[in-house]
Parts: structure tokens; C-alpha cells; sequence
């Protein structure tokens, strides 16, 4: 077992278990968690990735100190090579290929992301994948949140949107964290937008509210890091293989992300 | 209508997880509707528009887990209730706790994906028969990856699929690229304009290939089994992909590959092609070349693309006239380095098209051609492991595959067999194929580097590359290595064989 890479929004300090899930083990400190996560979840700001996660069931506190994790008993050691960086320079520009690429990706949201994504606010004709009427009705309050947000009463939008999907991280808060990167890539001018944004959106959900900070922060993952990487400067290939990389997060998490984000940028949301 | 509900603490299950859980207790007994969500205040809202807020959830909050039950009775909201545990850790190892879903039954899958229009099935044949059926009931087109599927159910599955206006692609079909999407055995080819329907999995490969490599494209490309074209199956679904093609928009031109159909199969192409408005290139292979049909793949393929393009098809004959001229000019040299004795081609073949159009080659420039799988005039071998003469195997025949991967995947079996034939006296060179793509090994050039550079200290090895740059493998990567571990690498099978028949020739005139 090694350590492959450690968040460098991580810090040191003693983090008292939170939940285990497959592939990640949380700690919680203050309003944010720090994941010990195997390879396959990825690098992130607060991601601890460790190659062949153990699976034991104790719930010892995570230890962070300088150069040294300690998780589960074991002793793992880091440098600063080990460190995910997890930031990138604002500005989507205003070059073709960014414009194509993101086309694409708003093409792929609506054939290849999980069925029941927020891809639905992109092809109404996914919405006949949510069948319950719990489903339907919460087709009908996102679709009306996310109508207030770009043409409506923003805050009030965002508010409704928040902590609206069954899981632990509700596709709502997904989608809201997604705009929140993309305003962040648009510049500097959106960031009072971002911080209110944020404000309506906050929740007791600490899984909610830790990417939402980091969201509104420009703080990215891996996948998601990829993926904006993709679009600036690679080809159709890459933004493919980017794309599927992002939905393959969570259940349907990675795709209402990539929607907020799309939403935001493809509509100009930050410009209006 | 009764409206009940539990709250539990500390319960975190991402959102699939929970969707299938809602789904599988309202399809319980006498219960309407069902929900498991994280009591959010929007979620709540939702709970409470359609009807399943129980008095209780006032008091939850956003990290409590709400479970809400409408049915008809007491009875079964508490048998509901009671069950929601078992469906949990049921659907949490279903997803394997990650978000990733993995139907494990047809119905599954479309309740994942009830746009789907296409399935897939590739289980042991004596069940795969009665799936695609199942698939093709549910308005799905078919490809059955699947061999060993009885002739009878072949025939079955087909005229039901005709009568529906679906597709059954296979039994034993590896290869499809369908709207852009490559099935099973694929490259990754350019989309465009040239429609395929081929009764040759490799075949369909090496055209793809070529036709993206000359910067054309595929629109579609309907694979159908081999055994379709034969009397029994009548080639129902080769008849029912051309006129799809014929159909599709997207498709100007059409390109029909395969081993020779029966007679009355070819009659009745012959009579619906003539009514079709695109220009149709037929290469059916070891056929009668007489009325101007191309005598290889890579001929066919370029044809095609010519006449994608508006150009004349003489232009092809004409510049693969010149690339045959520069073959020998390598024939030449390669037949002076080799000693006496040496002066005959093994062909060590993955795809079995390859090795039925290298026979066919042959049989028109040598004699004395024996194989495992004869075509043409070559002769059945005694021994599939004892060359004689000019020997071309078939390593993916059933004799080499029992219990072992595909060729394509797993190159051992070749690789010895390079290095004995390579120590064999009379062995003057050796022919390969080299096929990329998903579900090919993933780097082919690393397998054969090896033995191609003990091999090439005593004989030539010449080989084809069937692929693509956009392959996992990366067509450039893998010539430039073979090249350098000392291969001759060349753009197709036909100027492979080509060369090879050349330099056994020539050496046969010493």
C-alpha cells in the first residue's frame, strides 16, 4: 500500500471519522471532510488517495502531520511532490475550440450520461426516465428552480434548487456546484455572484457544503480538472473520454455537475 | 390512501442507490407510491407535492434519510417499511456501493435506459439464443456476439427480427460500428459517408480501416454473421442491413463484404441491388472478379472511397498497379538475402478473412498452398501443426481457441509458433496480420517485437496493420515498432500476401 497523492487544500491536523463508503473513508473537521479515497475516485483538494484502500471497519481518527498520514494505524509518508494541485488559471477565453469542444460536451451530457441526470434540463425528451410520481414532481421543481436562476429571481432559484435529489449529495447541490466553477472560469467580475450563490445554497449536508465551497473556490478535482483541461486545449477525443470520466462519479453526480457547469457557461449565465 | 414514513439518522446511500429502492417498494403489493430521500427542505416540497409527506418529517433534517410509504392499507405500508433494510443493502451491492450500476437482466438494463434501441448479447450460446430473442421482443435491434447458436434459432431469431423491422447481427458477429459507435470488436474509424454490411468480421475491420486511413469514413457498418449468407439463413439480415443502407441518408455509397454468398443469396442481392440508387461495391471474396468486382478488401475499400469522393474507380487499379511495382522492387531484395533451401511463406493469421484472401492471393501466384481452414485452391494441411509447403493457419479456428483467448487478444500461441516456423529450414518468410482496436490486445507491439527480431535473423517477416491511429494501440506507434524490431509492415492483408507471393516466386526460380 502507498500514498499516491494527498489534497493541497489538506491540512495538518487530527480528523475524527465521519462515514465509509467502497472506495472512501471521510473525516470531519469543522464544516468540510477530508476523503481517504483509492485510486479510482481520483485526486482532489481534500482527497487523501491511497493505492489498495484497506478495508477494515475501524473508525480511528485521521492523523495529518508533516510529511506523515496516518490512517487505520498505518503509516504512510508524503512530500511535496505528493501533493494534487488542485487550482486553475480563471478564463475560459474566447477561443473556437473551447466553444466547439464545450458543444460536444452538451451533446454527450444528453446520449451518454446516467438517465436520470439533470441532463434532462438539456433534452425534455429525457424526462420520461423519471417515472414515480416523486420523480416527476421533482423533474418539475428542478426544472422550475433552474427557469428561476437563469431568467428569474436567481437567489430565490438556487434556494429552492438546494438539496432538492434523493442521495447523499442531492443533484441539486450538484448542479449548483457546477455553476459555481463555471462562474469561477469566468472571471474575477463573478465572484460577489458566486458568494451569494453560495450563501442561498448552504446546508447542514456536510458532503453538500464541502464541495460547494470548493466549488465556489475554483478548487477542483481531478476528473473535473480534466475535463476543463480537455475543452481549452485538446480534441474531440479527449473531451469524450473526459466526459466519461466526469460521469462516472456517483451515481448520477458527475452529470448534474457537468450540467450546472455547461448551463452556466454555454447560456452565458455569468454575462447577463 | 395511508401516508407513513421512517427517519433515519446518519444514513448516507447516493442517489441510484435510493432511486431503486423507492422503485422496488412502490412495486410492492397494494402500495401506490414510494420515496427514499435526504430530508432536505426541497426535498420535503417535492414529498409534499406528490402526496408522501407524513406529519413526521416536519422534524428531519437535511442528513436524516426519509423513507415514505402511500398504499392502500396499514398492512402494506408496515410490510413496506419493514422491508427497506433488505432492499437497501440489496441495491448497495448491486451498485457496489460506488454509483455504478450494473443491471444484471435485460428488464434491468431498460429500466436504466429505456431509450436504448440496441442490445448486445454476448453469453454462452445455448442461452444466447433465447436473449436476443427476449431483446428483439422488447423492440430492441440485436448484436449477438455469441457463437454455437443452433442454425434453427438463427433462422428463427432472424425471420422474427424481419417481420419486427429489427436487426439480429450475428450469431458470432464480433464486429459492428453502429452511428458512430464501435461494437465488440472495433476501430475507430472517421464517420462519413460509406455504409458496410458484412458476413466477414475481419473483413469488416480491414475495410473500416482503410477506408478512415485514406481520410473518408463510415456511416454505417452492419455486421450480420457469417452463416447468413449461406442457403439455410437465406441471408435475411445481409438483404435487410443493405436496404437500411439504402435507406439511410447519411449513406452515398455502399460496400457488401464477404465470403462468396449461395447462389440463390447472390441472386437475390443481385436483383434488390439493382434497384438501389447509390453506387454499391460488392467483394465477395474468392468470388469470380470477371464483371469488374475487386479482387481484395483493400480494393473494395478504395473503391469505395473513390466513389465517395466522385472519382472514377480506374484510378485505384491504376495506382495499386504502381504500389504492386514497388512490392516486387522489395521482393527482389528480400528474395536475394535468403539461403538456398529457403523458399516458402508461412502465413500465421488472427483473422480468418485474412487467411481466406491470402489463399485466394496465393492460389493466383503460387502452388503448393495448404491450411487449417482451406479457401480456394489451397489444400486441407494433415496436421494444423505441422507446416507443409506454403502453409497459412487460421489461428482463430476452434483447434487453437479451446480454452485459450482469441489470437488477437492473447498473441503466445503465434509467437511460438513464429519462432518454429522461423528454425524450419524451407521457411523463407513469415506473414502475419496485426489487428487493432477494442477488445485487440492492448499492445500488440510489445508481443511481437521479440520474437520478430529472433525471427528476422534468418527470414523475412512481413505484416499488416489493421487499424487505426485513433485505436487504443495506436496504428503509428505499433508500425514504427514492428518496423524497428525489422518487419516489413504494409497498409493492407492483399499487399502483404502480395509481397510474400513475390518473394516465394521469385526464390521458387532459383
Amino acid at each position: 500500500m502507498m500514498l499516491v497523492s494527498i489534497g493541497d487544500q489538506v491540512e495538518e491536523g487530527t480528523y475524527p471519522f465521519h462515514s465509509r463508503f467502497h472506495r472512501a473513508v471521510n473525516f470531519r473537521q469543522g464544516d468540510r471532510l477530508v476523503s481517504v479515497v483509492n485510486e479510482e475516485i481520483g485526486g482532489g483538494p481534500l482527497n487523501v488517495v491511497i493505492r489498495d484502500l484497506p478495508a477494515d471497519q475501524t473508525q480511528k481518527p485521521l492523523e495529518i502531520s508533516d510529511g506523515r498520514v496516518v490512517f487505520e494505524g498505518r503509516e504512510y509518508r508524503f512530500t511535496h511532490r505528493h501533493r494534487y494541485c488542485s487550482t486553475l488559471e480563471r478564463g475560459i477565453g474566447v477561443s473556437a475550440r473551447f466553444r466547439r469542444n464545450l458543444s460536444l460536451f452538451g451533446e454527450l451530457l444528453q446520449t451518454t450520461s446516467h438517465p436520470k441526470s439533470l441532463a434532462f434540463l438539456l433534452n425534455d425528451k429525457r424526462a420520461q426516465n423519471f417515472r414515480s410520481g416523486f420523480e416527476q414532481m421533482f423533474v418539475e421543481q428542478v426544472k422550475l428552480s433552474v427557469c428561476q436562476i437563469f431568467f428569474g429571481d436567481r437567489l430565490k432559484g438556487v434556494q429552492t434548487l438546494s438539496g432538492c435529489g434523493l442521495g447523499l449529495t442531492p443533484s441539486g447541490d450538484d448542479f449548483i456546484a457546477g455553476m459555481l466553477i463555471g462562474l469561477h472560469l469566468s472571471g474575477t467580475g463573478f465572484r460577489g455572484l458566486a458568494e451569494q450563490i453560495f450563501a442561498a445554497a448552504r446546508s447542514d449536508n456536510v458532503f453538500s457544503s464541502t464541495f460547494l465551497d470548493l466549488a465556489r473556490r475554483g478548487l477542483l478535482f481531478g476528473r473535473m480538472k480534466n475535463l476543463i483541461l480537455a475543452l481549452r486545449h485538446e480534441n474531440e477525443d479527449d473531451v469524450r473520454q473526459c466526459a466519461e470520466s466526469l460521469f462516472a462519479v456517483g451515481g448520477s453526480s458527475g452529470a448534474d455537475l457537468g450540467t450546472g457547469f455547461f448551463m452556466t457557461l454555454w447560456n452565458g449565465f455569468g454575462a447577463s | 390512501m395511508i401516508v407513513a414514513g421512517q427517519i433515519r439518522k446518519g444514513a448516507y446511500f447516493d442517489s441510484v442507490t435510493l432511486m431503486r429502492v423507492g422503485k422496488e417498494m412502490a412495486g410492492l403489493k397494494g402500495v401506490a407510491d414510494a420515496a427514499v430521500v435526504m430530508g432536505t427542505k426541497s426535498n420535503k416540497a417535492i414529498l409534499n407535492s406528490s402526496g408522501l409527506l407524513a406529519a413526521k418529517f416536519e422534524d428531519a433534517g437535511d442528513t436524516d434519510l426519509l423513507v415514505a410509504v402511500k398504499a392502500e392499507t396499514q398492512g402494506a405500508v408496515d410490510t413496506a417499511l419493514a422491508l427497506v433494510d433488505g432492499l437497501l443493502k440489496q441495491a448497495v451491492k448491486r451498485t457496489g456501493a460506488s454509483g455504478e450500476v450494473r443491471p444484471t437482466s435485460l428488464e434491468g438494463a431498460l429500466d436504466m435506459m429505456p431509450d436504448a434501441n440496441l442490445a448486445l448479447i454476448s453469453v454462452a450460446g445455448r442461452y444466447a439464443g433465447d436473449e436476443a430473442m427476449r431483446a428483439l421482443k422488447n423492440g430492441l435491434h440485436v448484436m449477438l456476439f455469441s457463437d454455437n447458436v443452433p442454425l434453427e434459432k438463427e433462422i428463427e431469431l432472424k425471420r422474427f427480427a424481419q417481420k419486427k423491422g429489427l436487426l439480429v447481427m450475428g450469431p458470432d458477429c464480433g464486429t459492428a460500428i453502429i452511428n458512430g459507435v464501435p461494437l465488440a470488436f472495433a476501430n475507430v474509424v472517421n464517420r462519413g459517408d460509406i455504409g458496410i454490411v458484412a458476413a466477414a468480421g475481419t473483413g469488416l475491420q480491414e475495410v473500416s480501416c482503410i477506408i478512415s486511413n485514406e481520410g473518408a469514413g463510415i456511416s454505417q457498418a452492419i455486421g450480420t454473421g457469417g452463416r447468413d449468407v449461406k442457403k439455410e439463413v437465406g441471408g435475411i439480415m445481409f438483404i435487410e442491413g443493405l436496404k437500411a443502407l439504402a435507406k439511410d441518408k447519411t449513406t452515398r455509397v455502399i460496400l457488401l463484404v464477404s465470403k462468396p454468398p449461395h447462389r440463390q443469396v447472390l441472386n437475390r442481392l443481385t436483383r434488390l441491388i439493382k434497384t438501389i440508387r447509390k453506387p454499391v461495391v460488392s467483394m465477395f471474396i474468392g468470388a469470380d472478379t470477371k464483371d469488374g468486382a475487386p479482387p481484395t478488401l483493400e480494393e473494395a475499400a478504395l473503391m469505395a472511397v473513390a466513389l465517395a469522393r466522385g472519382k472514377k474507380v480506374d484510378e485505384v487499379a491504376r495506382r495499386l498497379m504502381a504500389r504492386d511495382a514497388e512490392l516486387r522492387r522489395i521482393a527482389q531484395r528480400e528474395a536475394a538475402k535468403r539461403k538456398t533451401g529457403r523458399k516458402f511463406v508461412r502465413g500465421l493469421f488472427s483473422g480468418g478473412t485474412f487467411c481466406a484472401e491470402a489463399q485466394i492471393l496465393f492460389s493466383r501466384m503460387i502452388s503448393g498452398v495448404y491450411s487449417n481452414a482451406p479457401a480456394g485452391k489451397a489444400k486441407q494441411l494433415k496436421n494444423s501443426l505441422t507446416s507443409q509447403k506454403n502453409t497459412v493457419i487460421d489461428l482463430g479456428e476452434d483447434e487453437f481457441t479451446v480454452g485459450r483467448p482469441h489470437p488477437m487478444i492473447d498473441y503466445t500461441l503465434r509467437n511460438r509458433r513464429i519462432l518454429e516456423e522461423a528454425q524450419d529450414p524451407e521457411t523463407a518468410v513469415i506473414l502475419l496480420d496485426v489487428v487493432l482496436g477494442y477488445g485487440s490486445h492492448p499492445d500488440p507491439a510489445a508481443e511481437l517485437s521479440g520474437v520478430i527480431r529472433q525471427a528476422r535473423k534468418k527470414i523475412a517477416v512481413v505484416c499488416s496493420i489493421t487499424g487505426t491511429d485513433k485505436d487504443p494501440q495506436n496504428r503509428g506507434r505499433v508500425e514504427s515498432a514492428l518496423r524497428r524490431a525489422g518487419a516489413i509492415v504494409l497498409p493492407s492483408n492483399a499487399a502483404a500476401c502480395t509481397l510474400a507471393g513475390n518473394i516465394v516466386q521469385l526464390l521458387g526460380r532459383r
